[in-house]
């Protein structure tokens, strides 16, 4: 049973959780700030003070278990939609490799891995697949390996933001039903905002909400809502745009409330603040700013 | 069935393993060359140590060589082959002077028995003496005759190089013939 660390920009949330039958418990969770210099895009530039850091904070929150699974959402990870004719799974590992290379420019020192995301025929009646790929420099793994073997846990799995949500998603039946879901994960500093179409990953939008300084909530908030109007525009554009919209808000949840009200009295469109997976079973309170460490628990 | 997670540690894994399998000749060259070296390099040790030896050695022979004791024995060695050269030089010398001896002639007793010997009855000895290689016999007979058959029977002993007589003379008072036969004596062993 794994510790869970989802590593944001200025952000590490830990939680611990013990599954049994695809239900997490969720003993604890906590959230630590730190400062942005700290991660880039090769990993963690200041080892030995995030380790501190971490292994005080965990020493003083009692986390006991020695499984670690990390989820990734910050700008160490390239994310990358490609389409390939459908071919095995050996085979498609090297054909995302190339492609990625390819279409990104990146050298060889890149970890990719990918999931398929809906399969296709093309016109000319091709079996083709739409991939979701992804992209990490191995100095920014070797960082996150290193960090576990100091805190002295075993690392059993590295996963992707994006991918959390796509399985979040998929186990939820309530997000998965709706026509066109734009999920919006709020940072302190930055934004992503998922749209879903009946359950099938469409895309993702980062946005960053203080570009140069702070921003007060209510300056971040008209941001949020403006980049979510955004999303709503470009959902027009898709094929079902007359389908059923819902906007589920997750992230800071000190601000989420108040943006929901915005959100429904400007934008008119249904929208609330994400409620807890039903894959997660907790005595806790329910936080939606852990949403991406509660759904790397799921593997499939 | 569709690939629908992702795990990076994973690839990052499979991706380290594939390299390592990949470095493997480049291990197999790395490991044949270390060999190499190691043989060559114990080879160079068995031949420094070999060498080791040898200087050891040759210092051992040097410091020997140049020992005071050696250099006097050498010496004393230089000393005795000039001495040998000198003895050599003796003998050869001695040979010769034997040589010389051998071929001298001689005078002895073995001449005076072959005189003796050839002597017959009528002939009386006056008088035998030796001078220059010549033994000089006067002797006295009844009968001129006598002289010439005694030089006769010396010649036929062939013990003399040549037997001679220079004519006799008669004495009344005794009524004998006198000569004196001269009988030269061979050389020694050179002749």
């Amino acid at each position: 049973m794994p510790i869970v660390f989802e590593f944001r920009n200025d952000i590490v949330n830990i939680i611990e959780a013990r599954g049994k039958n695809s239900i997490y418990d969720v003993k604890k969770a906590c959230s630590i700030a730190i400062p942005e210099e700290w991660m880039d895009s090769q990993g963690i530039k200041v080892m030995d003070d995030l380790y501190l850091l971490l292994s005080s904070t965990m020493d003083m929150e009692k986390f006991k278990m020695k499984d670690a699974v990390i989820c990734v959402n910050n700008p160490s990870v390239i994310y990358r939609e490609i389409i390939v004719p459908n071919i095995d799974k050996k085979r498609m590992a090297l054909v995302v490799r190339s492609e990625m290379m390819d279409v990104l420019n990146l050298t060889p020192d890149y970890i990719m891995d990918y999931i398929v995301i809906e399969e296709f025929d093309a016109e000319d009646g091709t079996k083709m697949s739409r991939l979701l790929a992804v992209a990490s420099l191995s100095s920014a793994i070797e960082s996150y390996i290193e960090l576990m073997k100091k805190l002295k846990l075993k690392l059993t799995t590295i996963d992707t933001s994006t991918n959390a949500i796509i399985k979040l998603v998929d186990a939820s039946p309530n997000l998965k039903s709706i026509e066109q879901l734009i999920l919006v994960d709020c940072g302190k500093k930055h934004l992503r905002l998922y749209l879903f179409e009946s359950g099938k990953y469409i895309l993702t939008r980062n946005a960053k909400i203080a570009p140069m300084n702070d921003v007060t909530d209510e300056e971040a908030i008209n941001i949020i809502e403006d980049n979510i109007n955004k999303m709503i525009q470009f959902s027009f554009t898709r094929e079902n745009k007359s389908g059923d919209k819902k906007i589920v808000l997750a992230g800071r949840d000190i601000i989420l409330e108040e943006l929901k009200t915005k959100v429904l009295e400007d934008l008119l469109v249904p929208c609330e603040v994400l409620s807890k997976p039903n894959f997660i079973y907790s005595d806790l309170e329910f936080e939606t700013c852990y949403i991406n460490a509660y759904s790397a628990l799921l593997r499939k | 069935m569709n690939k629908n997670d992702m795990n990076l540690l994973l690839r990052y894994r499979e991706i380290h393993k594939e390299r390592s399998t990949q470095s493997s000749p480049t291990r197999i060259y790395i490991a044949v060359i270390a060999v190499v070296s190691l043989l060559l390099s114990a080879f160079a040790l068995r031949l420094w140590l070999d060498r080791l030896s040898l200087e050891n050695d040759v210092n051992e022979l040097d410091a020997y060589v140049n020992s005071v004791e050696v250099i006097n024995k050498l010496k004393e060695v230089e000393q005795l082959k000039i001495n040998n050269e000198s003895l050599d030089s003796l003998i050869e010398q001695t040979k010769g002077i034997n040589a010389v001896f051998a071929s001298a002639v001689r005078f002895d007793s073995e001449a005076l028995h072959v005189i003796q010997g050839a002597r017959y009855k009528e002939i009386i000895f006056d008088n035998i003496s030796y001078a220059n290689g010549i033994i000089y016999v006067d002797i006295a007979a009844p009968k001129a005759s006598d002289a010439s058959n005694y030089v006769l029977r010396l010649e036929r002993e062939n013990y003399f190089k040549d037997v001679s007589y220079s004519g006799y003379t008669f004495h009344e008072e005794d009524k004998l013939y006198r000569t004196t036969i001269m009988c030269t004596m061979f050389g020694g062993n050179l002749e």
